[in-house]
């Protein structure tokens, strides 16, 4: 039974992990409709853009995580100017975009990987682990950071997107962009907006995660944004709440899985879910409700 | 001279590669990333059958035919009830799912592969030397394009334009959208996996890797670069985007960023034609990818 409380402990890990990841892919798809499989390699430069400032230049923690976030809000933010932006006014649906989106990934990966490498790096902020212990549960710092970040960023989003103006004219643009110009509202602005906050929420992720595994490579991001586009359509698509309970739901599966199926078959678990998902249940988990107010 | 043999061999399975995954994109409009890991299911069904039962060519060919099909079976009949974008994810879902298979099964060699798997023969005579090998990989590929360029002259070949410009129509003269799908689908398949045997008797190894998400990525860049709806479009940029990084060997490029550079420029074109000349080089039209 210890084992077991173990595993759903790991889960609840991963499945923060996956929340906070999915949160940002979800939030960009809603204000521009593209799976933004970009996504993925700006986890895995902001990674390494804050091991060069954490580990490399030796500047602590707090500039590790500027590093992140604002090397991440800026190439996020950039691919949308340079790249979405010119194919929406040029009439190219959001299908076309998703497809150049794997080639901004492949671009971003392997570019990362001529600079620092294919090799994996230590990523460590220096001196001892903390390990914490409830009763049959271990523990580190930063595992209880991602949970407490995913918790606090899940209500944040909430109020966000139900209280807020701005975050209510995102989810109007995602609705329906040309209705949303129509009645005057900013919408390249909007979706700027939405490739900042989703690219500098996958900065802090990408950091945390690192810090938590405590080695980053290369490849990283390609895995973790098929996980967050698992994450999104089990949740729900186009709702940035369901697409964050996604993501825990798939955390908590794959790793108490690992109690009865050997951890090698997690991505192929994963996979297998998402088109049993697809086929049966297209609204997702917890889109049911949301699909006619979103 | 070995060298370029090698070269033009792989040129070849990227030939077959690209025209049967533009039959599926560029023609009927259905954008599969499964591709690589149906190659990869022809390919370690030839690699498993040489190593425990023959090598014989024909059987070879039929058996990752027949593998072909039955992949096809399983990927199809769920995604094909998808549009677009969903259609796309499920087959990704798919490739994942079988690049797990080739990675972690006890049977596929989990990660090293297989290896030592020996030349094929053909009525009796053992294939061994790399350019009679070549010779097997261009004479597939020309069955390949001559077979597509009929299929796509025919009137099936209309249907499937049609499929790809309006469903709604096709359906509306009473012909099966799901059947025209799930033949052209079949027929990819195959050729794809029959690549695999191929790609197996050239390298006498299999790595998984060569069948992963990303080969997926690539034999759609060459389907785009090359013209969606172009047989040879396909040609061309199977040629090309094979042969061009290649020139990083004559460059002063260093070993350890060439394959990574290679990766990046095939990105780059990747971004370029979805972003400014969707037709491709020799397109159809430019309204396949809108």
């Amino acid at each position: 039974m210890s084992i077991f409380a173990q595993f759903a402990f790991n889960g609840i890990v991963a499945g923060s992990v996956y929340a906070l990841i999915a949160l940002g892919f979800a939030l960009i798809f809603t204000a521009s409709r593209v799976f933004h499989f970009a996504h993925g390699g700006v986890y895995t430069l902001s990674a390494f853009a804050g091991y060069t400032a954490l580990v490399t230049f030796k500047l602590g923690i707090v500039a590790g995580f500027v590093a992140a976030i604002v090397i991440a809000a800026l190439i996020g933010v950039l691919i949308n100017i340079l790249l979405y932006e010119p194919m929406k006014a040029g009439g190219v649906s959001p299908f076309v975009a998703m497809i150049s989106s794997f080639g901004v990934l492949i671009i971003i990966t392997h570019v990362v990987a001529m600079i620092w490498g294919s090799n994996p790096v230590v990523l460590s902020r220096g001196g001892q682990t903390t390990v914490y212990h409830f009763g049959p549960i271990y523990t580190t710092d930063a595992q209880m950071l991602i949970i407490g970040l995913a918790a606090l960023l899940a209500i944040a989003l909430y109020v966000f997107f139900r209280h807020m103006r701005l975050g209510i004219a995102i989810r109007a643009l995602g609705n329906d962009s040309e209705l949303a110009e129509i009645v005057g509202m900013p919408a390249k602005r909007l979706r700027n907006i939405a490739f900042i906050v989703g690219s500098a929420l996958v900065g802090v992720s990408a950091l945390l995660i690192g810090l938590n595994v405590g080695i980053i490579d290369f490849n990283m991001g390609s895995d973790i944004v098929l996980m967050a586009t698992v994450a999104m359509i089990i949740g729900g698509l186009g709702n940035v709440g369901a697409a964050a309970g996604g993501g825990f739901v798939l955390g908590m599966i794959q790793n108490i899985a690992i109690w009865k199926i050997e951890s090698k078959w997690q991505m192929a678990l994963s996979f297998a879910i998402l088109i049993v998902v697809l086929l049966f249940r297209p609204s997702g988990l917890f889109g049911a409700k949301q699909a006619a107010s979103l | 001279m070995e060298y370029f043999v090698y070269i033009g061999t792989l040129v070849a399975i990227y030939t077959t590669l690209t025209i049967s995954l533009n039959l599926l994109v560029g023609y009927t409009g259905l954008i599969s990333v499964a591709q690589a890991a149906i190659y990869g299911v022809g390919a370690y069904v030839t690699a498993l059958v040489a190593l425990h039962l023959t090598s014989d060519l024909l059987a070879s060919f039929m058996l990752a035919s027949m593998s072909g099909v039955l992949v096809s079976l399983v990927v199809a009949l769920p995604s094909l009830r998808l549009k677009n974008e969903y259609f796309l994810i499920a087959t990704m879902g798919f490739q994942a799912i079988i690049f797990s298979l080739f990675m972690n099964l006890d049977i596929t060699g989990g990660a090293s592969g297989l290896y030592g798997i020996p030349h094929p023969v053909l009525f009796g005579h053992t294939i061994r030397s790399s350019f009679e090998k070549f010779l097997l990989a261009a004479a597939l590929a020309v069955v390949c394009y001559v077979l597509a360029l009929r299929i796509t002259h025919a009137p099936f070949g209309r249907l499937l334009r049609a499929v790809r410009e309006d469903q709604m129509a096709v359906a509306s003269l009473g012909k099966s959208v799901f059947q025209i799908k799930f033949s052209i689908f079949v027929f990819s398949a195959v050729f794809a996996a029959a690549a695999g045997t191929i790609y197996v008797y050239s390298l006498t190894a299999i790595d998984p890797v060569a069948f992963a998400l990303d080969e997926s990525i690539f034999i759609i860049t060459l389907v785009i670069v090359g013209g969606t709806g172009s047989l040879n479009g396909s040609v061309l940029a199977a040629a090309a985007l094979i042969v061009l990084p290649e020139a990083f060997k004559f460059l002063a490029i260093p070993e350890a960023i060439a394959p990574q550079l290679r990766q990046v420029l095939y990105g780059l074109l990747l971004v370029f034609f979805t972003r400014y000349r969707r037709e491709g080089l020799i397109g159809e039209y430019r309204d396949v990818l809108k």
